[in-house]
C-alpha cells in the first residue's frame, strides 16, 4: 500500500524473522543502532527460521481478520458494482480468510501426517464456519498446525518429500507463508475498499 | 479472488503439496533426481513470485499503468517499481555490490524515472534475473552469511531472501485485486 512504505513491512520482518523483537516499533527504533547492532546473529536452525517466517504472517492475516467488522465479513467487491470490474463471484472477506486456513491445513499437513479437520472438503473450508470468532479460530489453529510442522524440520529431512508428496518438506513449509502473503496482499485491498486502513499501515500513516 | 476455484486450487496443491501418483509408475525406469539443495529451493521461490510479477507487468495495458483502487494507494507500476526496487535494496545488501540502479535506501522510484511500460517491465525482469544470479552464486554457504539489514541490524541472508519473497507476494495479492477491477483475470489464474 501506499502508505505501507518500508520501515513498517521491515519492521515486523525484524521482529518476525530476523532479530530481537523488542526494538522494531517504528522507523525511528528500527533505524536507531541498538548496542549489539553488530553482534553475529545467532545461527537459526531450519525449524526456528520456518517458524519465524509462519509468525509473521500469522501475524499479519490475523490482525486483518480481526480488522474487519463481522457485518463487514460477507464483503466482496462484487457488492460496489464498480464501473468496468469484474468480480463476479469473488471469494468474500470471510471466504478469503477459510481458504487461507483450509490451505494451510493441506499444505502443511503431509509434514506432521495429521488428519485434516472435520468438514475441510475443499480450499474453501467448512461451509458451516458462519461468525468471525469462529473463523479466526479456524485460522489460529491453522497457524498452529504450521509451528508443528515447521517444528518437525531437521537438516537432515528438509529436502526429502513427506509420504508421496512431490514436494520437499522445505518447499511445502515455505509455500504454506507465500501462499498467506498472497492473500494477505488481497484482503487488504478489502479492507482499504471498507474504509478501513490496515493493522501493519497504522502507525506511521494514521 | 473466484476463480481461483476448487479444481485451480486442486491443481495447485496437487503440484505443490500433492500425490506423487503417476510417478510411482515411472520411477522405476527413471534416473534419479539430481538432489535439491537449500538454495535451489530458495531460487525456486525466488523466481516463483519474481516471474509472476514479470507476467503481470507484461500483461496488463499500458494505459492502466497508473490505475489505483483507493487515492491512498501505489498505482499500478508504482506497486511493480516498489517490488523490484526493494528486491535490489536487498540484492546489493546481501551481494555486497552495486548491482540495479540505486535509489539509495529509497524503494518508491517514480514513473519519471521508468516512463513506459517497457521501462517498469524491464525493470523487473532485471530485479528477478539479478537476485537469482546472485543466489545462484551464492548456493548454499551464502545462505548462511549475514548482511546489514535495516536499521544496520545483522541478518541472515535466508531471511533477507525470505523477506523479498513474501514482499513480492502481498503486492502480487494486491495486483491480483487491480486485475479484477479492470474487468482482467490475473495470467496466474487463467490455466
Amino acid at each position: 500500500m501506499k502508505r505501507m512504505r518500508i520501515f513498517l513491512p521491515l519492521a515486523v520482518l525484524i521482529v518476525s524473522v530476523a532479530a530481537p523483537a523488542h526494538s522494531a516499533r517504528n522507523a525511528a527504533a528500527a533505524s536507531a543502532p541498538p548496542p549489539q547492532q553488530s553482534q553475529q546473529p545467532s545461527a537459526p536452525t531450519i525449524a526456528s527460521a520456518l517458524d519465524h517466517e509462519i509468525s509473521g504472517v500469522e501475524k499479519q492475516i490475523v490482525d486483518v481478520a480481526e480488522a474487519m467488522p463481522e457485518d463487514k465479513y460477507n464483503f466482496s467487491p462484487e457488492t460496489l458494482n464498480i464501473p468496468g470490474a469484474d468480480y463476479k463471484g469473488v471469494r468474500t472477506f470471510a471466504v478469503q480468510v477459510k481458504h487461507v486456513a483450509a490451505s494451510n491445513y493441506f499444505i502443511w499437513s503431509p509434514l506432521t501426517g495429521e488428519k485434516l479437520p472435520e468438514g475441510l472438503k475443499d480450499g474453501n473450508g467448512p461451509e458451516d464456519l458462519k461468525t468471525k470468532a469462529d473463523i479466526i479460530k479456524f485460522l489460529k489453529d491453522s497457524f498452529a498446525l504450521g509451528h508443528k510442522a515447521a517444528a518437525t524440520l531437521t537438516p537432515e529431512n528438509m529436502l526429502q518429500n513427506p509420504g508421496n508428496s512431490k514436494s520437499t518438506r522445505l518447499r511445502l513449509a515455505t509455500f504454506g507463508v507465500a501462499h498467506a502473503f498472497d492473500h494477505y496482499g488481497q484482503m487488504v485491498e478489502y479492507l482499504r475498499m471498507n474504509g478501513i486502513v490496515p493493522p501493519a499501515s497504522r502507525s506511521k500513516s494514521d | 479472488m473466484k476463480r481461483s476455484s476448487l479444481a485451480l486450487l486442486a491443481v495447485t496443491l496437487l503440484l505443490v503439496a500433492g500425490t506423487n501418483l503417476y510417478g510411482q509408475g515411472q520411477s522405476q525406469n527413471q534416473a534419479p533426481r539430481p538432489a535439491r539443495s537449500r538454495s535451489d529451493e530458495m531460487l525456486d521461490r525466488w523466481n516463483d513470485i519474481g516471474n509472476k510479477l514479470i507476467a503481470m507487468a507484461q500483461d496488463f495495458p499500458e494505459d492502466k499503468y497508473d490505475f489505483k483502487l483507493q487515492k491512498d494507494q501505489r498505482t499500478f507500476a508504482q506497486n511493480l517499481l516498489h517490488a523490484a526496487a526493494l528486491d535490489f535494496v536487498l540484492i546489493r545488501r546481501v551481494s555486497g555490490s552495486n548491482l540495479g540502479p540505486d535509489f539509495g535506501e529509497g524503494d518508491n522510484p517514480t514513473r519519471d524515472v521508468f516512463k513506459t511500460k517497457a521501462d517498469v517491465v524491464k525493470f523487473v525482469q532485471e530485479a528477478v534475473a539479478d537476485g537469482a544470479q546472485v543466489i545462484q552464486q551464492q548456493g548454499d554457504p551464502g545462505l548462511d552469511n549475514t548482511s546489514k539489514f535495516f536499521g544496520n541490524r545483522l541478518a541472515h541472508n535466508s531471511s533477507i531472501w525470505t523477506f523479498a519473497i513474501e514482499h513480492s507476494g502481498e503486492h502480487y495479492g494486491q495486483l491480483v485485486v487491480y486485475y479484477r477491477a479492470n474487468n482482467l483475470v490475473p495470467p496466474d489464474s487463467r490455466r
